[in-house]
């Protein structure tokens, strides 16, 4: 973390952080859109987050459908279940 | 913060001049300090009971607020009037605004009667909307602590936002990371002589589509479930690795024809556009 010496957070690293978190988010990916507020990030973040999550659940539930219905003895299979474990 | 009352949801702000100053001193009164206790209790921010309050206060007329009540008697009937009026419209932001004063200034008990503030801030439009606006980002943060985990342990603004950059960028490559294994072992459905952006857009519809393909087996409980997001969890970061091994794969079995790896020639194909991909998007 860039801190100073006397580990003050200044106004510009709080800036930074937040344009960085706002490059993240899908919404606000548009070239030239201005800086949203503070307040409408946070609560997009929030929203963002659970519907990462949700997709994550989601994504698991199919591999791990799709991994059943793999031929298990395949080399394709194999191969699969090798990556996984690495 | 001492005073949590009734959080402002839409952020409005009324000026303090709105109400007039014998309204707080009133309530600091040291000798009907029982009474505005019992009946703001039970008022539970009901404007019209708080007005009765201080109109009690006014007809007592203790020597100690002489000097404020003379002057602002005719004040009293306006905010009376204005106490009645936004009882009539229910819930509002008035009465919220009151409510709020009050406890404040029970809690920063003064006797000389100005407005005084909370300990150590303005009483100033500017500077009550920019703490409402902090108020409502920190109450924002705490609700990403929920969600964040590990973030409970770190206090500090910047902290924190790290903390919630690091969480989103690591799901974001789960996301990925699963669909791309997922793409894997999917059945290939599309042509691999075009060009290798063709192919990397093809591969993200690709992606998309079985992402929001209605999943027929999804009601059955799956045991391998949890393993798969514990391999997502673990594996992910290996990903960098995993793309090289998918390539040094592909690259053995093409040379070779007498290979164990031996695959259609589509599906190694479409690993071989798998492990492009893995370059490509992980650095």
């Amino acid at each position: 973390m860039s801190s100073r010496r006397n580990r003050v957070v200044s106004e510009e690293e709080i800036n930074e952080l937040i344009s960085k978190l706002q490059s993240l988010l899908p919404e606000t990916r548009r070239r030239g859109a201005g800086r949203a507020s503070a307040a409408k990030l946070l609560k997009e973040t929030c929203n963002y987050i659970r519907s990462l999550n949700r997709e994550v659940d989601d994504l698991s539930d199919r591999l791990s459908a799709l991994m059943e219905t793999v031929d298990t003895n395949s080399a394709e299979a194999e191969i699969i279940r090798s990556l996984l474990r690495s | 913060m001492a005073c949590q009352g009734q959080p402002l949801s839409n952020g409005f702000l009324l000026d303090s001049s709105c109400f007039p100053s014998f309204l707080f001193s009133s309530l600091d009164d040291a000798s009907s300090s029982a009474i505005v206790d019992e009946n703001v209790a039970a008022a539970s921010f009901d404007g019209y009971l708080v007005c009765s309050v201080i109109t009690n206060q006014e007809a007592s007329a203790t020597t100690e607020n002489k000097r404020k009540s003379r002057s602002d008697e005719t004040n009293l009937s306006t905010v009376s009037t204005q106490c009645m009026e936004s009882t009539k419209e229910g819930k509002s932001k008035k009465q919220k605004r009151v409510a709020k004063k009050t406890e404040e200034k029970k809690q920063s008990s003064n006797s000389d009667g100005y407005v005084r503030a909370k300990r150590g801030q303005a009483t100033d439009s500017h500077s009550l909307a920019e703490r409402v606006r902090r108020e409502k980002i920190s109450e924002r943060m705490k609700m990403l602590q929920g969600l964040v985990p590990g973030c409970d342990k770190v206090t500090g603004k910047a902290l924190m936002l790290d903390e919630i950059i690091n969480y989103v960028q690591s799901l974001q490559n789960q996301v990925e990371f699963l669909s791309m294994k997922i793409a894997s072992l999917s059945p290939v459905l599309y042509d691999f002589n075009a060009d290798l952006v063709d192919c990397i857009d093809q591969q993200q519809k690709l992606i998309r589509g079985i992402v929001q393909q209605p999943q027929p087996c999804m009601e059955l409980s799956n045991p391998l479930q949890p393993q798969a997001k514990a391999y997502a969890n673990e594996a992910f970061t290996d990903y960098q690795l995993m793309g090289h091994a998918t390539g040094a794969h592909t690259s053995f079995s093409q040379d070779a024809n007498g290979s164990p790896l031996q695959m259609g020639a589509p599906r190694q194909g479409f690993l071989d556009q798998v492990g492009f991909l893995n370059n490509c998007h992980f650095q």
